[in-house]
């Protein structure tokens, strides 16, 4: 069963009589236990995205429509008492800047067993430290961090503290917005080794937002690729980052420097730049810089259609023929 | 820059205060350009119409000498946005000078700098302009100059936390790099990019002049020839209980002009605040 | 490689440092005791860079690179050592000509984002550096320069973009509006640091490609500045890798990228990333926290979490030995 399914989800920022669309129609399925990461540049609306599922939007300038439903229920249309009462306990977020989620003049310890108090106010102060004691271990934390304040610990300790803290209510989805990217490569491979073992043990999913598609490729079974605000391509990472039918993500994917290339043989890239989200094309929104690009492609704009390997792209040319 | 302008625009609209403020403001200035025409009668005129109370002759009444309050009112407004412009100038323009060379020289420079800028703020600053106006006189010249001497404080510690903010971006260092000479990058590129909360700032110096200038008039340490509004509250404080009119009027003159400018710098802070210097 | 060395080099190092005083408060029982910590933020770098040469310096956060950059532009004063601008020490040249010094030694910055004043368009802030350099004779001269240069690389219509405020372009197009500033100027070094770390991957080849070609075409030389080894394999012809402050492994590109020897750069390139989830890849684990140059241990700096580590290594830290036509600072890789 999907435990998040988005059908149609569009967001647009209103701002000084102009529209940006920001999230064009995406419809997604995050299976259970199918880690899932969406791929996106500057400007793809990957952080709107999921801002929009949390809920999180200043609802005066932005308009959010389609359906987003966590295991069958719709976020969009929770009550607030319903949405603070599943937030932490069914989807919990782990940011980019780790400080920031964290309050300067509390103790970690004190401040994530708040969390856990609000949402179990019969618990005692033992079972609390207990509790929060054994989600540091989880993630390799020393039991003395519980003292300390944030700015006492490092970059990797802080991102622990705060994926500790979205563990702490056994959430059943875990979102991560570019959770790693502040860290050196080293800690990073750690603690995403560390997330992948904690998933198969504890059943949690994990929706992993990140422009760095080797984070993916070494943590994610599925990939989805946003572009402009529009689904390119989605499927297992295997495939999709191997074998790309997605021009867009050809692209994306060649312009990934590798050891096996030889050296100073020219790199690639996308020519051109992200179009105009107050005045989106006409067409495919990809096609201003795509190689592949036909009339069509400017014209009308293709829809997400499956391929073999349980895999869907929005291309006319996807996996080298016209399909139309 | 046309971007920025039409920016600009669209805050105003949104922006209450600022609008409001500028009608006010345009009110006052038009009454000041146009004080002599506007006036019934000549304010420094004497006549035998003494403590006369507001009638259809004279609007708002006269004075213990028969002199219009009207009139006097009208010219006192010149006097005060004079006084209040310039001496607000005077310190957007030191507190700029040395809260920028503090901030952005940094090390020995802003240990002396930021030194005497907090030293100047413990000073007792009106008793100051009263010891300097008691020693060398009280002429129009020599007010505004003393009011803008002491009142630059403000503007130097903002300016001084806007350059220490500002040399650390990476186009300060990359106008290093290029070459510019230091001055020129504290003209060229500190000051016109942190200058925005010191305009904010001066536009509400104009208020806190004109209520300097009120308290040196009311003092009796105006200048004498000059007819300002603290001078006519000096006057009308004797006849407070014959002749309410003469100071209810001139302090509500004040308090219009003091509003006035208040709106508008705390419209033009909203405005220029990160919405407008967001990319 | 070996005729570059003929020639005399256009920038050397000589064991530059770079220390930063802190003042920590540490408080005792018997009331607050002021101390002062140094963060030795580079130490004792040298290198030669040959006319026309890439280098790539590569290391983790916090391991002085990007200090290192700022000392060779002079937009820092070294606090030993000297840094030469063609045998000519720089801070000679600054005090006797600043201009004519700034000239020859260009720097391309991390954030293009800010690299230019908000206010200035790119015209005011193109024309205006060659103004600066007293470079063409007229406005109408130096616009034509500019615009000449915006269109070879691509900024088209550059009337257009000619009239842009930086709020109004795009990371990849700041940036190279940023490299093509400084290559108006004909530097004789280029020093580039993380130039497309904050751009998104699918137009970083565009401006690692520019920075290739036109220091390539004009002759100059380049220190590229990054932390993400595969991108500097590309570029560069040697790679110094960095760790607290210290460079520990130097020689040819291809070498250090494929055959390394310092358990540091062994284990940086292991954690390389890559794209492809069906590669095998054994990941050299490191321990502890990522460094910090404040009170650096004494021995080896990289002891503490190297996984080849030797009892000996933290007594005496090595100097840089040459071996193979490389510089390695290391006991394990020479034994």
């Amino acid at each position: 069963m999907a435990i998040l399914s988005l059908r149609d989800v569009s967001v647009t920022y209103r701002s000084s009589g102009k529209e940006v669309h920001a999230i064009n129609n995406i419809s997604l399925d995050v299976e259970e236990n199918e880690s899932l990461g969406i791929v996106g540049e500057s400007g793809s609306g990957k952080t709107t995205l999921i801002m929009a599922v949390l809920r999180l939007l200043n609802t005066k300038t932005t308009d959010v429509t389609g359906e987003a439903l966590l295991k069958g229920e719709d976020i969009f249309q929770m009550t607030p008492e319903r949405l603070s009462e599943i937030r932490w306990t069914e989807m919990a977020i782990v940011f980019q800047k780790a400080l920031n989620a964290l309050s300067p003049v509390h103790t970690v310890g004190r401040f994530i067993g708040d969390i856990y108090r609000v949402h179990k106010p019969e618990a005692t102060k033992e079972e609390i430290r207990s509790v929060v004691e054994e989600t540091f271990e989880l993630v390799n934390l020393p039991k003395r961090i519980f003292k300390l304040y944030p700015h006492e610990l490092s970059g990797g300790m802080l991102q622990r503290v705060s994926i500790a803290m979205s563990l702490i209510l056994d959430p059943s989805l875990l979102i991560m917005d570019e959770a790693t990217t502040a860290l050196d490569v080293v800690t990073q491979n750690q603690i995403l080794e560390e997330i992948k073992r904690l998933e198969e043990q504890k059943g949690i999913t994990r929706i992993m937002i990140t422009h760095d598609m080797s984070v993916v490729a070494s943590s994610c079974k599925k990939v989805a690729v946003l572009y402009a605000g529009s689904l390119m391509e989605s499927g297992p990472t295997e495939k999709v980052l191997v074998e790309p039918i997605h021009p867009y993500t050809q692209g994306l994917v060649e312009s990934f420097p590798t050891f096996k290339t030889d050296t100073h043989e020219p790199l690639k890239s996308i020519p051109g730049s992200l179009p105009d989200l107050a005045n989106l094309p006409a067409g495919c929104v990809f096609a201003p810089r795509c190689p592949k690009a036909s009339d069509i492609c400017f014209n009308s704009k293709p829809e997400m259609k499956d391929y073999p390997g349980n895999r869907k792209a929005a291309c006319f040319f996807a996996g080298g023929s016209n399909n139309e | 820059m046309k971007k920025n302008f039409e920016k600009f625009k669209q805050a105003l609209y949104g922006n209450t205060q600022f609008k409001v403020g500028l009608v006010m403001l345009a009110i006052l200035l038009f009454i000041a350009l146009f004080a002599g025409v506007l006036s019934p009668y000549d304010p420094y005129k004497l006549s035998e119409d003494l403590l006369v109370s507001p009638s259809s002759s004279h609007p708002l009444g006269t004075d213990n000498l028969g002199r219009d309050l009207l009139s006097m009112l009208f010219y006192g407004a010149k006097v005060s946005l004079l006084v209040g412009t310039i001496s607000a100038l005077i310190a957007a323009v030191i507190g700029t000078l040395l809260g920028g060379v503090a901030g952005f020289f940094g090390g020995k420079v802003d240990m002396i700098f930021g030194g005497f800028i907090n030293i100047f703020m413990m000073m007792p600053t009106f008793f100051l302009i009263l010891i300097v106006v008691a020693l060398f006189g009280s002429g129009m010249l020599k007010v505004m100059i003393v009011i803008g001497l002491t009142s630059w404080v403000g503007n130097a510690k903002l300016m001084r936390a806007q350059a220490l903010s500002i040399k650390e971006r990476t186009y300060i260092k990359s106008a290093e790099s290029i070459g510019e000479s230091k001055l020129k990058i504290l003209f060229r590129h500190i000051i016109p990019n942190g200058i925005f909360p010191i305009i904010a700032n001066t536009t509400m110096g104009v208020a806190s002049a004109i209520l300097t200038e009120s308290s040196l008039a009311f003092l009796g340490l105006g200048d004498p020839n000059i007819i300002s509004w603290g001078q006519i509250i000096q006057n009308g404080k004797s006849y407070l209980l014959t002749g309410w009119w003469i100071c209810v009027f001139a302090g509500l003159a004040i308090i219009y002009t003091v509003i006035t400018f208040y709106l508008l710098g705390d419209g033009i802070n909203r405005i220029l605040s990160p919405k407008l210097r967001s990319r | 490689m070996s005729n570059l060395k003929e020639t005399t080099p256009v920038l050397t190092c000589e064991n530059v440092s770079r220390f930063y005083r802190k003042k920590e408060k540490l408080v005792k029982d018997d009331g607050t005791v002021t101390r002062t910590s140094i963060a030795k933020a580079v130490n004792g770098v040298s290198f030669d860079l040959a006319p026309g040469e890439i280098l790539g310096v590569i290391g983790e956060s916090g391991c002085g690179k990007s200090t290192l950059g700022r000392l060779i532009v002079r937009l820092e004063k070294t606090s030993g050592g000297n840094v030469l601008l063609q045998g000519n020490n720089v801070e000679d040249l600054i005090k006797k000509d600043r201009l004519g010094f700034r000239k020859q030694i260009q720097m391309v910055f991390q954030n293009p984002f800010d690299t230019f004043d908000p206010r200035y368009t790119v015209e005011k802030a193109l024309v205006g550096t060659l103004k600066l350099h007293g470079i063409g004779s007229s406005t109408a001269e130096r616009r034509d320069m500019v615009l000449e240069k915006l269109n070879a690389s691509g900024l088209i219509p550059a009337k257009d973009f000619m009239k842009r405020f930086p709020h109004e372009l795009s990371g990849g197009q700041l940036q190279r509006i940023s490299i093509l500033r400084s290559m108006l100027l004909s530097p004789k070094v280029l020093v580039a640091d993380e130039p497309v770390s904050m751009l998104d991957i699918s137009i970083r080849a565009d401006i690692i490609n520019l920075i290739y070609d036109t220091a390539r075409a004009e002759g100059t030389a380049a220190v590229f500045i990054s932390h993400d080894i595969t991108t500097t394999r590309y570029i560069a012809d040697r790679i110094a890798v960095m760790y607290l402050g210290r460079i520990v492994e130097l020689g040819k590109a291809d070498d250090i990228a494929l055959d390394p020897m310092h358990p540091y750069t062994k284990a940086l390139i292991s954690n390389c990333s890559s794209i492809d989830p069906r590669e095998k890849r054994e990941i050299i684990k490191l321990e502890g926290e990522p460094p910090s140059p404040v009170n650096i241990p004494k021995g080896c700096h990289f002891a503490p979490r190297c996984p080849f580590v030797k009892p000996t290594c933290f007594e005496e830290e090595k100097e840089l030995v040459e071996i193979n036509g490389r510089l390695v600072r290391c006991g394990s890789a020479i034994c």
